[in-house]
């Protein structure tokens, strides 16, 4: 079992780097009321890799999500996709939020929903309708297209948001707590889905959990992500093969051992963020 | 899964026995039966109301009476103008206000200030500076039904949650197409309440200005009716001004059931 206690988190040698960090932090205010969250983060994800952020709530996982997608500049560091800096949303890369009931338009149809990011894109019409066609194929909604998302349970509307993001074609997805809001049986139906689709189209997925069953389960690697300011603090290989499977990958040994490690490391970031904030 | 996919919400209120229009016809039936009971009962208050039969004799009148004519075309013509007016400046400067926490603060008071003066009070002072006419009849409109659409589309813009804008942003959609897409269909629903608002503002400045400042129009016809002692003329008029409101809103649902269908569903 790999683990280092790792600042500058590697990419796997075969493959090609995507995504990269570099000693990123981020302060919001000045002066004494300043806060900062996030320091020293540093990270790089591989293509085709899926890899879970895992930290306490209020570690600072949504503050990095929105540095990682371009909507927010860091105060200091460097994200990088494909080398090129990240200073607005990245055109190849695509979110997926926590919130789909604030993410998916109400007024649009499931079909057209899918289509806003193709708008303006200079995409032709006829390939729109077979990217939209093929991406609802995929999350199992071809009969909703007509269907605004109040009709549609949450697992569906998040499978809708899901299925947005393939239709933009993305290199890189980042999935912010994507299964948060839905019940436990729908989220690990979803959590089959993403790992299945991922593993289809080879895309990279950074997912950021506070569940850590979740994040063994799904992920080729594990950061967690604590401290006041908060940096990565541990790194995890998770090596389960390529299939996955809710029953028989979770009762593995290895898996329970997986973690128990990643469990013990978020425990030791909370402590150290309790213990920081008592100074 | 596709099975419950396709079931939509399905409508409350089985009681519903008859279709819309019918349940309507039943309900005025029974209306104007009371009424004629009433006049029956009580002939003293043959004074002052007209007879059905009267009533249905001076729809008959009016309708054939080229002055009834030209007096809907005029208030339509005013509530048009009034309406239209009132919902482009009013949505314009809500904009405006939305821009910057600071220029609502400053407009605030003025806003406030102005929309609570009593529009009527407001006559002498148009009849002063533009006399009876078709202007100062708009102007008094937009006056006072401006005041609903600045402040509902304007909490409109500012209520939509920012995370649609944000989702937007995140898949690089321009500015044009997150207005066109995002931002107005989210203040849609705001519009339409203040295009309510403002269509009883407008109405009733309308008639009122008509009644009061002699401009030309069904307000004018109430007010000219009753001095020549025509009662039950004057009644026909006043039942077609509250037609004319009821044919906008119906207008207005037209509208919402065609472009808010997905509020109904949005929950």
């Amino acid at each position: 079992m790999s683990s280092t206690s790792a600042q500058g988190a590697q990419v796997p040698a075969a493959l090609t780097t995507v995504l990269e960090v570099e000693e990123l932090g981020v302060q919001f205010g000045s002066g004494p009321t300043s806060m900062t969250v996030l320091s020293g983060v540093s990270f790089s994800i591989g293509s085709s890799e899926f890899v879970c952020i895992v930290g306490p709530s209020g570690a600072g996982k949504t503050t990095l999500v929105r540095c990682l997608s371009g909507l927010t500049r860091p105060t200091s560091g460097t994200v990088r996709l494909d080398g090129e800096p990240v200073l607005g949303p990245p055109e190849r890369l695509a979110l997926v939020a926590q919130d789909y009931s604030r993410s998916l338009m109400p007024w649009l149809r499931v079909a057209d929903n899918v289509r806003l990011p193709l708008r303006g894109k200079g995409i032709p019409v006829v390939e729109q309708r077979e990217r939209i066609r093929r991406a609802l194929d995929e999350v199992g909604l071809q009969d909703a297209a007509h269907l605004y998302p109040g009709q549609l349970s949450g697992g569906m509307q998040q499978r809708v948001s899901i299925a947005r993001a393939l239709a933009y074609n993305p290199e890189i997805l980042i999935m912010d707590e994507p299964f948060a809001s839905v019940d436990a049986l729908t989220r690990s139906e979803l959590e089959d889905l993403i790992h299945r689709l991922q593993r289809q189209s080879k895309i990279a997925v950074v997912l950021i959990t506070h569940d850590i069953d979740e994040s063994v389960y799904l992920s080729d690697r594990i950061l967690v992500l604590g401290g006041r300011p908060a940096s990565i603090m541990h790194e995890y290989s998770i090596d389960l093969g390529e299939e996955r499977d809710q029953l028989t990958t979770k009762s593995l040994r290895t898996f329970a051992e997986y973690r128990a490690d990643v469990l013990r490391s978020i425990h030791a970031a909370g402590a150290v963020m309790r213990d920081e904030s008592l100074t | 899964m596709s099975a419950s996919v396709t079931t939509v919400r399905r409508r409350r209120g089985r009681w519903r026995v008859l279709p819309m229009p019918a349940l309507h016809l039943v309900f005025f039936g029974i209306v104007l039966a009371a009424y004629a009971a009433a006049l029956a009962l009580d002939p003293g208050l043959l004074r002052f109301l007209p007879t059905v039969p009267q009533l249905v004799g001076a729809f008959g009148e009016i309708a054939v009476d080229p002055e009834f004519w030209s007096a809907v075309g005029a208030t339509g013509n005013a509530v048009a103008l009034g309406l239209s007016i009132s919902m482009v400046a009013g949505s314009l400067f809500a904009l405006l206000l939305s821009i910057h926490p600071s220029i609502y603060a400053s407009f605030r008071f003025l806003v406030d200030f102005l929309r609570t003066i009593p529009p009527l009070a407001l006559i002498p002072v148009g009849l002063l500076l533009m006399g009876p006419t078709l202007r100062m009849e708009v102007t008094l409109i937009v006056a006072s039904a401006v005041w609903p659409v600045v402040l509902q589309v304007y909490y409109g813009i500012v209520h939509l949650d920012h995370r649609f804008i944000e989702t937007a942003r995140s898949f690089r959609l321009g500015m044009p197409r997150t207005v066109w897409f995002v931002v107005a269909p989210g203040v849609a629903p705001s519009f339409a309440t203040a295009l309510r608002l403002a269509t009883a503002m407008t109405l009733l400045l309308a008639v009122g200005t008509e009644l009061l400042a002699g401009t030309d129009g069904l307000g004018f016809l109430v007010g000219w009716y009753q001095q020549a002692h025509q009662i039950p003329r004057m009644y026909a008029v006043i039942i077609v001004v509250g037609l004319l409101g009821v044919a906008i809103n119906a207008l207005i649902k037209l509208g919402e059931r065609r472009l808010l269908s997905w509020i109904e569903v949005a929950r």
